[in-house]
């Protein structure tokens, strides 16, 4: 398993999604360092971005930018085997069908998450570096709300994992993953718009990934954090059991 | 004795309705070039993929080295596989592809790389990217993964495709040299009888998902080669005959009532005539002898019948 690992690290740092990653992200960081003002992706959501607080945190709280840029890793590691056929090579030889699963999804959990950290922190050390503290809170308060939001990166990415091995095609998981927020987006805007869904409404508005992300980053109750990581739990867990039943009972 | 690296047992694969591989037998001997002979469609790359383990049987079982179930799953090291058509990554090169396998190996002699790529002859192309090769590039490609960790067995299916008569030539030289350089057992699928001929000192036909014949080359020489077929209920006479009234060596007693001449002066009239006069009851007697093509064709005329 340790040897298909180093095997993907070789090869992904070879991929145009690499490349792609860690240019978009360096240059959302630097526009936002330039100008003073967060960059990212927001769907909208219930929270208050104007929030008396400094940039780097409100940064991390338009981290929903990673949920688009880490399809590429998980594309890379998992569906470009299938898209190239070169599954049955490393099945064949290297490793069997279930540690196949294991390795892709460990790897691609700690590599898609390693990007996600080293992203942010260098937007952090750069920020710092360039604004000084007017700009940027304290290392340990910076880490802290990263690592707040962690659970939900853990879930976005096991979920972008299921899909990869469940459509096995790079169109179609492209397609699904990019999609789904925006359609739950609009399925909470229809829900709106029906009298007695109201309060089914405000639920799935308070749950919605973008909202997720900003609460966790500009603070939130106790309760409302706590119930952002069992849904994170729970869907890490679904993901992971269910991926790996469906995979073992798949032809190659 | 010999060893047998891979055997077979009623080896089944049944995709929802349709069978592609029907109660297999296959026995693969160490040092063998076995072939799988048999149209598209007939079952080879479902039997290469089962003992391979690209796919799990629904019945039957199959052992490498002696070992089965999970056991053979550990000796699937031992194995170098080039299934179907050969896929590696597009936008890496030919080094960069095969220093990916050896990470995935565990290999950590990187000079096997060029080795390999030297013995397919692509040394040349060695930094060129995957998606800019030829078909007949991409086969030596696979087949140089297929030995990059000098595997005990290695399993090629279809691998003269795309490949132009020289590259046939070379592929061929290449077979012999993995079998009797580095004592590795192939087992290659092909469509081309010929091709196969050429190569291989055992053969297996399939047709349907079933197992037609498996034979030695010896075998299927005596069985192609130009002969008359004597049918008679006594062979041992029909022999004595033969020998002292002819002075015909060169046959071949095949079971109780039948008798192959291989002799190319003997006539069959002659024959005839003289184990009559001998009180030997002739049954049948008839000039045979086909190509491998024609042969092929029979087996799977048998079948059908």
């Amino acid at each position: 398993m340790i040897n298909l690992m180093k095997a993907d690290l070789y090869r992904i740092v070879k991929t145009k999604g690499f490349i792609i990653f860690w240019l978009v992200s360096f240059l959302v960081s630097m526009l936002s360092i330039a100008n003073h003002e967060p960059g990212g992706i927001l769907l909208g959501g219930d929270f208050d971005l104007n929030a008396d607080r400094k940039l780097d945190i409100l940064q991390t709280a338009m981290n929903l930018v990673y949920y688009f840029l880490l399809i590429m890793p998980v594309f890379g590691i998992i569906t470009a085997e299938f898209s190239e056929h070169t599954i049955k090579n490393t099945i064949t030889s290297a490793i069997s069908k279930g540690k196949f699963y294991f390795a892709k999804t460990l790897f691609a959990l700690v590599y898609s998450l390693g990007c996600f950290l080293g992203a942010n922190y260098l937007f952090y050390f750069v920020n710092r570096a360039v604004n000084g503290s007017k700009y940027s809170s304290p290392l340990g308060e910076y880490s802290k709300i990263l690592f707040g939001q962690f659970p939900v990166f853990v879930a976005i990415v096991s979920a972008f994992v299921f899909f990869a091995f469940f459509f096995k095609k790079g169109a179609a998981f492209n397609s699904i993953v990019i999609i789904t927020p925006l359609v739950y987006s609009f399925i909470i805007s229809i829900l709106c718009e029906i009298d007695g869904a109201q309060k089914v409404c405000q639920k799935l508005i308070k749950f919605e990934v973008s909202t997720m992300i900003a609460n966790l980053a500009l603070g939130c109750s106790k309760s409302y954090r706590t119930d952002c990581y069992i849904i994170s739990a729970v869907v890490t867990v679904i993901s992971c059991v269910l991926g790996y039943l469906i995979w073992k009972k798949r032809e190659v | 004795m010999r060893e047998i690296v891979i055997q077979t047992k009623q080896l089944t694969k049944s995709y929802g309705r349709s069978t592609a591989l029907d109660h297999a037998d296959m026995t693969v001997y160490k040092g063998d070039i076995y072939g799988l002979i048999g149209r598209n469609g007939a079952g080879k790359t479902t039997m290469m993929k089962l003992v391979s383990g690209l796919t799990e049987p629904t019945n039957g079982e199959y052992s490498i080295f002696g070992k089965t179930g999970l056991a053979a799953a550990n000796e699937k090291r031992r194995i170098g596989c080039l299934i179907e058509s050969p896929a590696f990554f597009g936008n890496m090169t030919a080094y960069q592809n095969l220093r990916y396998y050896c990470y995935q190996k565990g290999i950590a002699d990187r000079r096997q790389i060029d080795e390999v790529l030297e013995l397919v002859k692509l040394s040349d192309a060695r930094n060129k990217k995957f998606k800019t090769f030829s078909l007949g590039m991409k086969q030596r490609l696979g087949i140089a993964f297929a030995v990059l960790d000098n595997p005990d067995i290695v399993i090629l299916d279809e691998p003269i495709n795309g490949l132009d008569p020289i590259g046939i030539s070379e592929l061929r030289e290449t077979f012999r040299r993995l079998s009797h350089e580095r004592g590795m057992t192939l087992i290659i699928s092909s469509h081309i009888l010929s091709e196969l001929y050429a190569v291989a000192n055992r053969f297996m036909f399939i047709e349907n998902g079933k197992v037609l014949k498996e034979v030695s080359k010896s075998e299927l020489d005596l069985e192609c080669s130009r002969c008359i077929a004597l049918g008679t209920d006594d062979t041992a006479k029909a022999s004595n005959v033969l020998e002292r009234q002819l002075g015909i060596t060169d046959y071949k007693v095949i079971d109780s009532h039948e008798i192959r001449i291989y002799d190319e002066n003997a006539k069959p009239n002659i024959v005839n005539r003289t184990l009559v006069q001998n009180d030997v009851d002739v049954m049948k007697i008839h000039e045979s002898g086909v190509s491998l093509e024609d042969y092929f064709k029979q087996l799977v005329g048998e079948v059908k019948s």
